[in-house]
């Protein structure tokens, strides 16, 4: 317990204030430990799970068939996929709706194992701040873009495939008029 | 059991029926064998080879599902030998499929992922380039992806057992084995989707629901089918409000897992964009939305005005076929006690009323058998020769008994007797077909009961007294006659009475042929006495069943008109029966009825249009609760949305009398209403609310409010009173030429994919019958030189409606001479069509005429 008057002393000096700013100038001579984000920022170690997005085949046709494992496999049900014949491809099924609520999203990458075409990936991207909350639902097309942006590499599509769409098409024009499908 | 048999399976001893298939004891056992081939509906084929066990003391593995159980068995289906066999035969499944699962419509409820998982090897072996088919269609709505296909020909087995189509076959062999129907041939089947559902993998898809789900996505809801009187359930795969598509669970329900065109591809109209979802007040024509508020305050004020003004009587009602139980008990209670008015009727109006009431007049009763006894009797006397497109899965049982349990079918209709009709067609499986002309069924039934009342002889049962009566009735009717106006030969008649009255256990199905066309009630009653003389009713497994198209056909009888008097006015001399349908538009005609409140129902497309329409402008006020803008709700001044069957609770009662729970499978589209909840409010706001707090409850006081049904004692009197009544039998009205030529007698009628208006929603079906086309045969159309989608002109011989130009369509079905019209595009040949009501029933006979084609002349 100090004395009356030492108490009054350091009240007047403001010594403890004093002893603060010695901290604080101290640390001016330390090296730093944190980064200054958003000037600088960390690499990222490979496997990072950040937003998930869609990829394409080299010949730039979307991955995606629309199968909703996704969707099932997904623990926080953020993903909704609504398929549908694709209109340029009859016969062919894509993802006609594929929304991904990144608000809702806990980055777990169970989807991107889920997919039997691996049309979904973990890209690198984590910042998603915005003024507006909506822009974080985001469509196939905003994934799409983000996949385009990191992965730029993009498989080749089976031969098998292939086969199959041209077989398809040929079909389309030949012998099946009207192979859009119908409204129920 | 009556004869068990002992084996050990896997370890395990297990008792079994003599007779039963190892791969069912299998599951007594618990033991899970892997089969593709193999469905309980269909005979074994023993062709996918997965479903091997090892038996002792057999040197090689056996297939489970050929062979029968024996006493004393060892069998195993977990060693080794077994596993080897089974990953051997998978690999070569799985050689030549896509593994196309994500994109498949059956993944996730697909056999071969489910096996695959279980009974494969992890990595396959197969190099070489999978064989590719090309996608072929089956029509506009069946898909057929090869490559995916197994060969295990269970559709093919099921188009031939079950429906009875043979539209399917299996083409080439080895690895391009194909499923086609012959010679790459457009199928002419029933397009019943039986091939979709029973297909082990994604082979054979719906169109109809391409794309749109995935199995563990939709909600599944049983429900009871709404398109005709069969009763079948079946379950409805909603997503968010959405019915995505129907399905059946193997024998369950009445159907026992067979659906038809309509239950498989016709549920589009519940989701269809011209729902009704917001209540219309039209005005001077025009339509405005409001709210439910407002369109209840403004239907209860108006009802008040009315009966104040002109009385409760001034005020009639109708209510559709599509009601449950419960909405037309509360229907009728709504309009008896709360608006005072008796003039209320219902759509069984339109012709199940003749059957009903003279089944009830003869038997006291109208549940005389059920689907079981068609299937196990061993004759079949039809007088509904559409069986396949009015009752597909009625005509399936059929199909089994005759196919399975070797029962003879009498067909007696106007339709094509030859070979050349499509297979499943109720006359081509028959075995003995009277080609009767159009519209002269009652004849022949008079025919059958002079031959039978002659040769009949007292028994029990039949009093010397009925027999000599009713051959002292029949005496004046000469078989020329009947010959003359059928084309029916005594020695023809002879024949199937002495088959009918033969037969051990024999039933009688009547269709709409009889209870829909002239003369049905009294028809009706001689059916009741043909029955009776062959003493082919109140015996076990025998009895008559009246088809009705209606879901709700058992549930209403007797139609609102002949029930009890108001509550609380039975004693105060006030009219207690109410008018008839006809009687109600001849009543709005005179003007004695200024308000009228149509439930689901269209008179204006059922009844002749002009003069309905005429009598509608008649009308002060007209309130029409319907789930589409139909003819009837544009003639109204309120029109209130309802919900159609897959958005409400109540009880259906099926044409065999049986009584199935509607379960709610989606939310109701828009603000639309079930019709019980509309008329509760309007109640409310007349100030006498019912205070039902759900449909349970309505039930319970409709079910409560029913008669005892009668005891076998006085079912006995009632028949001996009925027996005991003089009769007097009149040749019915010979459809005769009129000495003019060319005449074509048409017929209007459903068709296999539509069933009224309603189905027309449905793209599904319209896609399989595209265009709304008048059928004839193709030799008249030859011998008029017009060909298949020209339009011709329909003239009437008597009247002058003036003409109507349809376009033509070509069908063997029909009978050379005969034209039919499907109910869904007659309203304006109805116009043409003779009218006339029953003098008893009231029924609308306006079905049936006789028309003049000729040839459009086209300028050229």
């Amino acid at each position: 317990m100090k004395s009356r008057f030492s108490r009054m002393v350091d009240a007047v000096l403001f010594s403890e204030i004093l002893k603060g700013l010695v901290l604080t100038f101290r640390h001016i001579f330390v090296r730093s430990i944190t980064d200054t984000y958003p000037h600088q920022k960390r690499t990222l170690p490979p496997g990072y799970r950040g937003v998930i997005v869609h990829l394409r085949y080299d010949d730039g046709t979307e991955k995606c068939v629309g199968c909703a494992l996704c969707e099932a496999a997904c623990p926080s049900h953020c993903i909704t996929v609504v398929s549908a014949e694709d209109p340029v491809l009859p016969q062919r099924r894509i993802a006609a709706k594929y929304t991904l609520d990144v608000t809702k999203c806990v980055f777990c990458g169970f989807c991107v194992q889920a997919c039997p075409v691996d049309a979904l990936a973990s890209s690198p991207e984590y910042e998603m701040a915005t003024w507006n909350k909506r822009d974080l639902v985001m469509d196939k097309k905003a994934m799409l873009q983000l996949g385009d942006r990191y992965f730029p590499k993009r498989q080749k599509r089976p031969p098998y495939t292939e086969e199959r769409f041209a077989l398809f098409n040929k079909l389309k024009t030949s012998t099946f008029p009207a192979a859009h499908k119908i409204a129920v | 059991m009556n004869h068990p048999v002992r084996l050990t399976f896997n370890g395990k001893e297990i008792e079994v029926e003599k007779g039963t298939l190892l791969i069912e004891a299998a599951k007594v056992a618990g033991a899970e064998l892997p089969h593709f081939c193999y469905h309980p509906k269909l005979k074994y084929d023993a062709n996918c080879r997965m479903c091997i066990v090892e038996i002792e003391k057999m040197p090689k593995l056996q297939t489970s599902c050929s062979t029968v159980v024996a006493e004393g068995m060892v069998v195993r289906s977990n060693t080794d030998r077994v596993k080897e066999a089974q990953n051997g035969v998978m690999a070569f499944l799985l050689g030549n499929h896509p593994l196309d699962c994500p994109e498949c419509d059956q993944g996730g409820e697909c056999q071969l992922q489910d096996f695959a998982h279980r009974y494969s090897p992890t990595v396959g072996s197969f190099g070489e380039t999978k064989r590719v088919f090309e996608k072929e269609y089956f029509g506009p709505l069946i898909e057929k992806e090869m490559n995916r296909c197994v060969s295990c020909l269970r559709c093919v087995r099921y188009c031939d057992e079950v429906i009875g189509a043979n539209a399917l076959g299996s083409m080439d062999r080895g690895s391009v084995t194909e499923i086609g129907g012959f010679a790459h041939h457009p199928l002419d089947c029933e397009f019943c989707g039986g091939c979709i559902q029973i297909c082990p993998v994604g082979a054979l898809t719906s169109r109809a629901s391409m794309y749109d789900y995935r199995p563990w996505q939709v909600k599944k809801t049983d429900t009871i089918c709404t398109y005709c009187g069969d009763g079948c359930l079946m379950t409805m795969e909603t997503i968010d409000d959405k019915v995505i598509r129907t399905s059946s669970k193997l024998g369950v329900g009445r159907n026992e897992g067979d659906l038809c065109a309509k239950g498989f591809f016709g549920y589009g109209f519940i989701n269809h964009q011209e729902r009704l979802t917001r209540p219309i007040i039209i005005q001077n024509g025009k339509m405005q939305q409001v709210t439910w508020e407002w369109a209840i305050k403004k239907a209860a004020s108006d009802f008040m005005a009315i009966k104040e003004k002109y009385g409760p009587e001034a005020i009639g009602g109708i209510i559709g076929a599509h009601s449950t139980n419960e909405e037309t008990y509360l229907f009728y209670k709504l309009m008896r006690d709360i608006i005072g008015t008796p003039h209320v009727d219902s759509a069984a109006r339109y012709g199940d009323v003749n059957a009903h009431q003279a089944l009830n007049a003869a038997f006291s009763t109208t549940c005389l058998m059920r689907y079981e006894d068609i299937v196990g009797a061993d004759l079949i006397l039809s007088f509904a020769g559409d069986m396949t497109e009015t009752n597909p899965i009625c005509a399936i049982k059929v199909k089994e008994a005759v196919r399975k349990n070797k029962a003879k079918l009498i067909a007696i209709d106007a339709f094509n007797t030859q070979r050349d009709t499509y297979k499943s067609h109720l006359p081509h499986i028959a075995s003995l077909h009277l080609q009767i002309k159009m519209g002269t069924e009652g004849v022949v039934i008079l025919g059958l009961i002079k031959i039978l009342a002659s040769q009949a002889t007292p028994s029990p049962v039949l009093s010397a007294d009925y027999i000599q009566r009713m051959k002292q009735a029949t005496e004046s009717i000469s078989f020329e006659m009947i010959e003359a106006i059928s084309g029916i030969s005594k020695a023809t008649l002879g024949e199937v009475a002495k088959r009918y009255a033969g037969a051990s256990k024999a039933v009688l199905i009547v269709g709409s042929a009889i209870t829909r066309n002239s003369n049905g009630y009294q028809n009706m009653l001689n059916i009741a006495d043909l029955a009776l003389l062959a003493g082919q009713v109140a015996k076990e497994g025998a009895g008559i069943l009246a088809l009705t198209d209606c879901p709700n056909g058992g549930g209403d009888p007797s139609g609102g008109s002949e029930r009890p008097a108001p509550v609380g006015r039975e004693n105060a001399g006030v009219v207690t029966r109410g008018k008839t349908l006809v009687e109600i538009i001849d009543a709005v005609e005179r003007g004695e009825i200024k308000a009228l409140y149509i439930v689901g129902d269209n008179p204006v497309r059922s009844l002749p249009q002009k003069r309905v329409e005429a009598a509608f402008k008649k009308l002060d006020l007209l309130i029409c609760q319907e789930l589409f803008m139909t003819e009837t709700a544009a003639a109204a001044d309120i029109v209130l949305p309802a919900a159609s069957f897959a958005e409400k609770e109540g009880h259906y009662t099926s044409q065999e009398g049986e009584a199935q729970k509607v379960r709610k499978a989606i939310d109701p589209i828009g603000t639309s209403k079930p019709d019980w909840a509309v008329f509760s409010l309007i109640a409310e706001k007349m100030n006498a609310p019912f205070g039902f707090k759900s449909v349970n409850d309505i039930w319970k006081e409709r079910v409560l409010s029913l008669p005892p049904a009668p005891t076998l004692e006085e079912m006995v009197s009632h028949i001996d009173a009925f027996c005991a009544a003089p009769r007097q039998f009149i040749l019915p009205f010979a459809a005769s030429s009129n000495g003019i030529k060319d005449l074509f007698h048409l017929q209007v009628g459903k068709t296999l994919s539509h069933a009224g208006k309603m189905s027309t929603y449905a793209d599904g079906l319209n896609l399989i019958t595209p265009n709304q086309s008048i059928l004839i045969h193709p030799d008249d159309a030859e011998r008029l030189g017009i060909v298949a989608g020209e339009t011709i002109e329909i003239s009437f011989p008597n009247g002058d409606t003036g003409s109507i130009q349809m376009p033509i369509a070509l069908s063997n079905r029909l009978a050379l001479g005969t034209l039919f019209v499907p109910e869904h595009c007659s309203m304006e040949i109805k116009r043409g069509l003779p009218f006339e009501t029953d003098p008893v029933t009231h029924v609308p006979y306006g079905n049936y005429g006789q028309v003049r084609l000729s040839k459009v002349a086209v300028a050229v």
